[in-house]
């Protein structure tokens, strides 16, 4: 009987945890979260628009010819092009969320991915001017070392923020540009054997192999495998749990007993090495050549605007890579313009995500839903018009008064004035009968500054005597005067707003329940 | 070997220009407590609007008096200042991340940078024309005289101005106090928002300068990006402990290394043959230094204490 009751409580948990998933009850944070994305998407599509219009070109044909060179091409190699971006571009996003997450800004994964890539393309040239027949064994070895040496690329950076204190993107940034010279040596100096005579970069592999076209499947199986495993790490055991506190708080991760130095030259490490593996398809499999870098690669920067925009969620950045992958790979040059608009299209789309704050409170359905039933019903009319004409009587007994009050003052103003100069001589410190001069010890400074008070209070007795602040007392009354106005206002429209939304609701009720009655007949 | 020499010194006193700026640049943003990643964005924004307004100088209108370089600078200041309004909107106003709407920054100047420039030059990544020199000559590899240009002493009236403004007046006292307690000075009655904006401001007009100096310097094969001085300006900024004297001092110190490298690039010395393949090595020299540097000096760093913390004012 016990059993049955166990097996019960437990069946009727797992329902509920159920239910509350499908019905979104717990999820309506990350669901603002993902309205947010989306306006950042939209607005910043909206305002490139402009852009490319300046440019001389629909940006509603460009948009579309964004999808048609990339995800929906009719020729396979542009998809195969396409997949591949894709598939480097979640890999590398998954290694830049993992730092976020715990509160690491790891700038350095184009440099990462730059280092691994160096790496791994000496080791294929390498094996490949030997005159040795370039295998998968190669390349795996390539991949492992390349991978390798992006780790130890980020170890350093963790190492020196948790023991030296050094931020980690001023330090990720400096080795970016270590990383760039250090490859630029290698496959542009003429005394290496890895680079052109033309010194344009290095030389090409030159088996076609493991090129993206025949490897595009394996890579993104990858990538999907990579981001379903750290979903389920992050989400669903202890180890993600901490990183996650890790980045919520230092100091009660620290309580938690986890060892916090440890912890970030990890999570360091591990970012760097997903890009790592990201620069390692990149270079070998993607383009097949290092090309000589002027800069840190700039796919590598794309991947913050994506982890940003997919709040850091491995789900999230599945679809944010995505869009980034369509931006990064569509071929602009058939509408005559060149490539380069598409930099700005992610330019701005990072620029809004990053301000997603803005579009924490924009809430365009709920929005246009409110003012349509207002503006359908007649008392929101009568409110309308009973409230602006409140204010205008309002306005204009404040303007009466207050000329009333000057006609007053002009009376008494040659004495105002005086007054007035008097007051602003006391602020500057300077006393009518006291010298500064004469001020030797403490207590002739106290007894300076206590002249000066003295006489500010006699000034402003006299003031008040002549009602020469009765101006902004009628002006403070009359403020709060409206604000209570508008108050009232805003709670009647509330009323109106809540009367019509039960009223349509019964009716909507109502329809449904003579429609299913009918049905039953 | 005089053009070795020559070479040297020319190109130390241009990034000499270009890097203090840009260390100046950090250092009035993190003063007020706004850290600006986003300085190499604004450079190159700066630097994109003087590079066009002298191609349309020089090519089209047949101008290139060294003279445009005076109102080319103001507008490119402007320009860079109204950019870095971007940086203030999202930290100031908004409150964002600010390494974040740096970041962001950087990659939209880079974005709206290529796509200008392509659009003005018809598809060719370089902008192929540019303006003289406001020197006393244009002879850059054999003459001492192009050292004398308008840059080097717009550069020294500056810090020597941001010296004097942030150490001896009560601007300066008010502004530095906003990067270490923003809810203190508040309390003191200093309007701390518009200090901030202030600091932002002067931020981007400084990265302006700095691009500008940099697009007049790389002429007609600037292509819209800056070599990443802006990043180097940061380093820089750090190493020289938020202190003007010791910023221009990193700076000069920056500036030698980087112009051993072009030196050894351009000249024809021969005796500096077997050393030119390594060049890049050498490139490398500042950027290993800071970060050695920075290992030893980041337990103690002055930096200003709210630097990169948004202040919000506490709802009464």
């Amino acid at each position: 009987m016990n059993k049955i009751k166990e097996t019960n409580d437990k069946l009727t948990t797992f329902l509920n945890k159920c239910t509350s998933f499908l019905t979104g009850r717990n999820q309506k944070h990350a669901r603002r979260k993902m309205y947010n994305s989306l306006w950042a998407v939209f607005f910043g599509l909206a305002i490139s628009g402009i852009f490319i219009s300046f440019l001389g070109v629909n940006p509603f044909s460009a948009y579309s010819t964004f999808l048609t060179t990339s995800i929906f091409s009719s020729f396979a190699p542009t998809r195969y092009f396409f997949t591949t971006v894709f598939a480097v571009l979640m890999i590398a996003s998954i290694g830049m969320a993992i730092g976020f997450k715990s509160g690491i800004f790891n700038i350095g994964i184009s440099g990462q991915m730059m280092m691994s890539g160096t790496v791994g393309m000496m080791i294929v040239l390498g094996f490949q001017n030997n005159g040795t027949e370039i295998n998968a064994g190669i390349v795996l070895l390539a991949f492992l070392v390349g991978i390798l040496s992006a780790v130890a690329l980020g170890a350093i950076v963790g190492v020196l923020k948790a023991f030296l204190n050094v931020h980690e993107v001023v330090s990720t940034i400096l080795l970016n540009w270590v990383v760039v010279f250090i490859a630029s040596y290698i496959f542009t100096s003429t005394s290496t054997p890895f680079s052109k005579s033309d010194s344009t970069g290095s030389i090409q592999i030159n088996s076609s192999d493991f090129s993206y076209i025949n490897t595009w499947w394996v890579w993104l199986i990858l990538a999907f495998f990579i981001v379903i495993i750290t979903w389920v790490i992050m989400s669903k055991t202890t180890i993600g749990y901490r990183v996650k506190v890790n980045g919520l708080s230092k100091e009660a991760s620290k309580y938690a007993g986890t060892n916090e130095k440890l912890m970030t030259v990890s999570i360091i490490s591990i970012s760097a090495g997903f890009a790592g593996l990201a620069g390692s398809i990149y270079y070998i499999s993607f383009v097949g050549l290092f090309p000589a870098p002027g800069q840190p690669l700039l796919l590598g920067f794309n991947t913050i605007a994506i982890s940003l925009l997919a709040y850091n969620s491995p789900i999230g950045l599945v679809f944010s890579s995505l869009l980034y992958a369509i931006l990064e790979s569509g071929n602009l040059q058939l509408l005559g313009i060149s490539n380069e608009a598409r930099e700005i299209v992610g330019g701005i789309i990072i620029y809004l995500a990053a301000l997603s704050t803005l579009f924490l409170n924009f809430k365009l359905f709920t929005f246009t839903k409110n003012y349509i039933i207002l503006f359908i019903s007649k008392d929101y009319k009568n409110l309308l018009k009973n409230y602006r004409k409140q204010k205008k009587e309002l306005n204009l007994e404040k303007k009466r008064l207050i000329q009333n009050e000057r006609k007053m003052l002009m009376m008494n103003k040659s004495q105002i004035v005086i007054l007035n100069k008097k007051m602003k001589l006391l602020e500057k410190g300077i006393s009518p009968e006291l010298s500064i001069l004469d001020v030797k010890t403490t207590e002739d400074s106290l007894n300076y500054f206590d002249n000066i008070s003295k006489n500010k209070q006699i000034i402003k007795e006299q003031l008040q005597e002549l009602n020469y602040y009765e101006i902004s007392r009628i002006k403070n009354n009359f403020k709060s005067d409206f604000k209570e106005i508008k108050v009232l206002y805003k709670s009647q429209i509330a009323e109106i707003y809540n009367e019509k939304n039960k009223i349509y609701q019964a009716m909507i009720i109502n329809k449904m329940n003579s429609i299913f009655k009918r049905g039953g007949k | 070997m005089l053009s070795f020499y020559v070479i040297l010194t020319v190109t130390a006193v241009t990034f000499f220009c270009i890097l203090s700026l840009g260390g100046l640049s950090g250092l009035f943003s993190e003063k007020v407590g706004i850290v600006n990643i986003g300085i190499n964005g604004i450079m190159i924004f700066g630097g994109l609007i003087y590079a066009v307004l002298a191609k349309v100088f020089s090519q089209d209108l047949q101008v290139s008096s060294g003279w445009l370089q005076i109102p080319l600078f103001i507008i490119s200041g402007i320009s860079g200042m109204m950019f870095s309004w971007l940086h203030g909107l999202a930290t100031i106003k908004l409150k964002s991340d600010h390494v974040i709407s740096g970041v962001a920054i950087n990659a939209l100047a880079a974005g709206v940078a290529i796509t200008v420039i392509a659009s003005v030059t018809g598809g060719i990544s370089n902008i192929g024309s540019s303006i003289d020199e406001l020197a006393l000559s244009q002879d850059k590899i054999s003459n001492f005289g192009s050292i004398l240009s308008l840059k080097i002493f717009l550069v020294l009236a500056i810090a020597l101005i941001s010296y004097f403004a942030l150490q001896k007046t009560k601007w300066g006292l008010r502004f530095k106090a906003i990067g270490e307690n923003p809810h203190a000075a508040d309390v003191a009655g200093v309007n701390v928002n518009f200090y901030k904006w202030q600091g932002i401001s002067i931020s981007g007009i400084l990265a302006g300068l700095a691009g500008a100096i940099f697009a007049q310097n790389a002429g007609s094969i600037f292509s819209g990006n800056v070599a990443g001085l802006g990043f180097l300006a940061i380093a820089i900024l750090i190493m020289g402990q938020w202190n003007v004297l010791f910023v221009v001092i990193a700076a000069f110190g920056f500036s030698l290394i980087q112009a051993v490298t072009a030196a050894l690039n351009g000249s024809t010395w021969e005796a500096l043959a077997p050393i030119i393949n390594y060049r890049q090595l050498i490139s490398i020299v500042p950027f290993l230094a800071t970060l050695i540097a920075l290992m030893f000096t980041s337990k103690r760093s002055k930096a200003p204490k709210a630097s990169g913390i948004t202040y919000e004012k506490s709802k009464s």
